[in-house]
């Protein structure tokens, strides 16, 4: 049986890491180790140089870890780079940069993401503020949009926000102001926007007419 | 051996899957990482899989999934050693009954093994990849011997880790490794790698079998 504690940090410290109960960190924190914890509430910048573990995640600041992410419920506002990204829940506003693949039963990410390996998920939705990339994407129901407060406060700017990935694959596929080599579903929604060399479907293709569709093929199931 | 491979659209149109279900199962590791290989096609970047292995354990994932949740299956399908039956035996009549091992092998080999009585689950797995070699053509009798005395000497080494069989030839000589997973083994030119079999993939096909 492994014994844990809780762990407060106020200012600036740094730890080694190791197996905790409850992390609370206000201020900054380095952990020079690997980090698994039942909840961890992070306010102002926390690095962590192994991976982290935990069954609740709740954040507003800056979070780097250099590993993985793994666990329950991730959820908050700021930035975060990572690894890899392997969790649950993950309900997130800012900016999320994933180094390999990113996985959440449940996504949803306002802001900007890059991950530059699979992005994968069984509900995703993303909000696009800005730039978005990732190499693929593929689950059940996927949509992608920009958001609409930033398309009104700066109007005729929204040209960086654009989410471009290679594949995307999925059940139920929505998406705006997405850049894609290939699109696969069994109901797909092109929204405005969009430059997809391909669409594969096999029940549904909807395709707004200032989206660019260069080619669109339906397939038997 | 080049195995034969499917590419993603196959198989979700031989199983009738969703890509949803398909992210889920790997999410939740129920299909294995190596398995999605990546090759570029003239429609761009595919994704294909070993087809033999991905259709059983489609199908074993089906069948299993009524009782299980996801995740208590992921442990299931990653821990051979309560994924394999300890427990089990079977008699020859079973074996031959359920078409698991071929009579040819049975005859050869069986009575070695367990003097005529009941075979325990690990004899099993040997009648199953010796039996799997012969009737594929792409072992002599000789070198099958030569295989079931080195698997029933050396596969308790493993202690219930998954290992591989790698069974190459060079110049017509033929030669059995026996390789805790995940392993890369690189041979040199002249050399043939006439088969690769994992434990992982015997126990699935058997359990194929016997469910």
């Amino acid at each position: 049986m492994i014994n844990r504690s809780n762990l407060k940090v106020l200012g600036t410290s740094s730890s080694l890491g190791g197996y905790f109960l409850e992390v609370k960190v206000t201020g900054e924190c380095k952990f020079a180790g690997d980090v698994d914890c039942q909840s961890l509430s992070l306010t102002g910048q926390t690095a962590v140089s192994g991976s982290l573990r935990m069954e609740k995640l709740k954040m507003t600041g800056e979070l780097s870890v250099k590993d993985r992410i793994e666990g329950g419920m991730l959820r908050g506002h700021g930035e975060i780079q990572a690894g890899n990204v392997s969790v649950e829940l993950l309900k997130f506003s800012g900016s999320l940069e994933v180094g390999g693949d990113c996985e959440a039963e449940e996504l949803q990410v306002s802001g900007t993401l890059q991950v530059k390996g699979m992005l994968s998920a069984e509900t995703l939705q993303l909000t696009l503020y800005g730039p978005c990339s990732a190499a693929e994407v593929g689950g059940s129901t996927i949509s992608v949009k920009r958001s609409k407060t930033k398309t009104l406060l700066h109007l005729g700017q929204g040209q960086d926000m654009v989410f471009t990935s290679g594949l995307i694959e999925g059940d139920d596929v929505e998406l705006q102001n997405t850049h894609a080599g290939t699109v696969r579903g069994e109901k797909v929604i092109i929204g405005p926007g969009c430059v997809i060399q391909q669409v594969e479907y096999s029940d549904f293709l909807e395709i707004h007419k200032s989206a660019t569709v260069i080619e669109q093929r339906k397939y038997v199931k | 051996m080049e195995e034969d491979l499917i590419s993603k659209k196959e198989l979700l149109e031989l199983t009738g899957i969703s890509y949803g279900q398909l992210y889920r199962w790997k999410r939740k590791q129920l299909i294995p990482e190596e398995w999605f290989i990546r090759k570029s096609a003239f429609t761009g970047q595919e994704t294909f899989f070993p087809k033999e292995r991905i259709l059983r354990r489609v199908h074993n994932i089906i069948n299993m999934k009524g009782d299980l949740s996801l995740d208590e299956l992921a442990e299931k399908l990653a821990d051979t050693t309560s994924y394999a039956h300890p427990h089990l035996s079977l008699s020859a009549a079973q074996l031959l009954e359920r078409n698991i091992v071929s009579l040819t092998t049975l005859n050869r080999f069986g009575d070695a093994t367990a003097g005529g009585k009941k075979y325990t689950f690990e004899q099993v797995v040997h009648l199953v990849a010796v039996d799997g070699l012969l009737s594929k053509g792409e072992m002599n009798l000789d070198e099958a011997d030569g295989l079931f005395r080195t698997l029933t000497k050396n596969t308790a080494k493993f202690a219930g880790k998954n290992w591989e069989l790698f069974f190459i030839r060079k110049m017509g000589a033929s030669f059995f490794l026996l390789a805790a997973t995940p392993a890369d083994l690189i041979f040199d030119d002249g050399t043939r790698l006439v088969s690769r079999l994992s434990l992982t993939d015997l126990v699935e096909q058997l359990n194929g079998k016997l469910n």
